[in-house]
């Protein structure tokens, strides 16, 4: 792997942000996982804005996981503002939410959404979604970051 | 005309020149001639008068109902505005349950999520150092958000079914069996059932994911509730009654006694305890989603006779 990978995690949930790091914990993935708890705070650590201005500890993630239903900035949201910003247009984003709804599928790819997944309902149905995110990370090529 | 003949009679004897006999007859013929005119004319003045009567009757009429028409007319517009209004109402209605229903999904089942999610990694983690007892109550946490998200999952796809529109198409029975009972592969498995697919299958008018749905519901009960240690026989086939196409499901299972067989199709009604898992929402689905494509569902059972339940859609 030329880059070193990590993820950012954004979710409203304190619950559910837990139980991603318990997957990711029992998948055995070994790629840096960072977390916002809002959409305000996503965009700050996506701008390297305070507290996220130190990039050694924050760098900028190879994929985005992002919850849609948040209060203030929801997903679609943020999806829209990552797809204006030149230096982030690239940035793999990956829909993770609690329910299907065709709308929501189709608005979130107009917006430019990479992938659309729900969350599952059990630990073991996480880990297994998990597990094929870190192979899909492993095969893919992802295009560099930050370059206008 | 008796009483104006004799009024007349004057003037003949006064007329000196003619003949007295012919000037009699002549006199007589021009009275009666001016008599008859001016009995005509009073019959043309009082039918003209009857006429003006008429006219301005009917002229009357026409303005009332000129006013009527008028009326109608804007009936008629309070009607279609009023029409218009309940419409977008029950739209606004319907929106509101979409987004009720929605809301069911993303919000309620958030917190099962936990609750599962959890209580797996506390057995997980903490197992070993748990008693049994604790064991127990962890796992009966975990089987509880379970059901409770699979009682969600069955109301979301009563509501869809209830709720979605639905067009009917032709569709191919082979088709959907096919696709159902691959579906059901890993399930009649587990079940070590036996499904005799028979047949003949028509096409019939549905909306197939409906359909699919409710021959899936009768297919997943007909391989449940059996007897203890026996194995599932499930049968398929079709019968064609007029224009309707009759798809039954018939099963070796407990059976149904006669007093139930009306009260199972609604909505959470359950007859066996723990005995047979289940939200008791699944015939629910089967009745709307049959009553959706305009056919008819029904059962004829007897206590561990097995059962045999069908459906009719209109022939394609």
């Amino acid at each position: 792997m030329s880059t070193p990978r990590s993820i950012l995690l954004v979710d409203d949930s304190e619950n559910d942000r837990l139980l991603m790091r318990a997957a990711f914990k029992k998948a055995g993935f070994d790629i840096p996982v960072q977390e916002a708890r809002n959409g305000e705070e996503a965009i700050a650590y996506l701008q390297g804005a305070a507290p996220y201005s130190d990039r050694g500890r924050f760098p900028l993630p190879t994929v985005m996981l992002m919850d849609l239903n948040m209060p203030m900035k929801n997903g679609f949201d943020i999806l829209a503002w990552v797809r204006n910003e030149p230096g982030l247009k690239r940035l793999s984003v990956i829909v993770l939410t609690a329910s299907m709804r065709a709308e929501d599928v189709e608005r979130a790819f107009d917006l430019g959404a990479n992938a659309f997944l729900v969350k599952p309902g059990n630990l073991d149905a996480l880990t297994a979604m998990i597990c094929s995110l870190r192979d899909w990370l492993q095969i893919n090529h992802f295009p560099p970051l930050g370059v206008r | 005309m008796k009483s104006a003949s004799k009024h007349a009679q004057p003037p003949n004897q006064t007329s000196p020149a003619a003949e007295p006999e012919t000037m009699v007859a002549m006199n007589e013929a021009l009275l009666l001639a001016s008599l008859r005119q001016h009995e005509l004319a009073e019959t043309a003045e009082s039918q003209n008068t009857q006429l003006q009567e008429e006219i301005s009757e009917r002229k009357l009429t026409e303005t009332a109902l000129h006013r009527v028409q008028v009326q109608l007319s804007d009936h008629a517009e309070e009607l279609e505005a009023l029409v218009a209004e309940r419409t977008a109402e029950l739209t606004a209605t319907n929106r509101q349950l979409e987004a009720f229903v929605y809301s069911i999904a993303h919000d309620l089942r958030a917190p099962l999520r936990a609750m599962q999610g959890f209580s797996d990694l506390l057995v997980a983690e903490a197992g070993s150092a748990l008693n049994e007892a604790c064991r127990d109550y962890a796992q009966r946490i975990n089987r509880s958000a379970q059901f409770m998200d699979a009682l969600l999952c069955d109301l979301l796809a009563f509501s869809r079914v209830s709720q979605q529109r639905v067009e009917l198409t032709p569709v191919n029975l082979a088709t959907v069996a096919e696709s159902v009972l691959s579906r059901l592969q890993k399930d009649i498995e587990v079940h070590g059932a036996h499904v005799d697919s028979i047949g003949p299958w028509p096409v019939v008018l549905a909306h197939e994911p409906t359909l699919a749905q409710v021959l899936f519901n009768l297919m997943c009960n007909a391989m449940k509730f059996t007897g203890a240690g026996v194995a599932p026989r499930v049968r398929l086939w079709t019968e064609r009654r007029g224009e309707f196409i009759r798809l039954w499901v018939e099963d070796n299972g407990v059976g149904i006694a006669l007093s139930y067989q009306e009260q199972i199709f609604r909505l959470f009604t359950r007859l066996h305890g723990e005995q047979y898992s289940g939200t008791g929402v699944g015939l629910a689905i089967v009745q709307k989603g049959v009553e959706r494509m305009s056919g008819r569902v029904g059962v004829e059972s007897a206590p561990e006779q097995g059962s045999r339940f069908w459906f009719e859609l209109r022939e394609a």
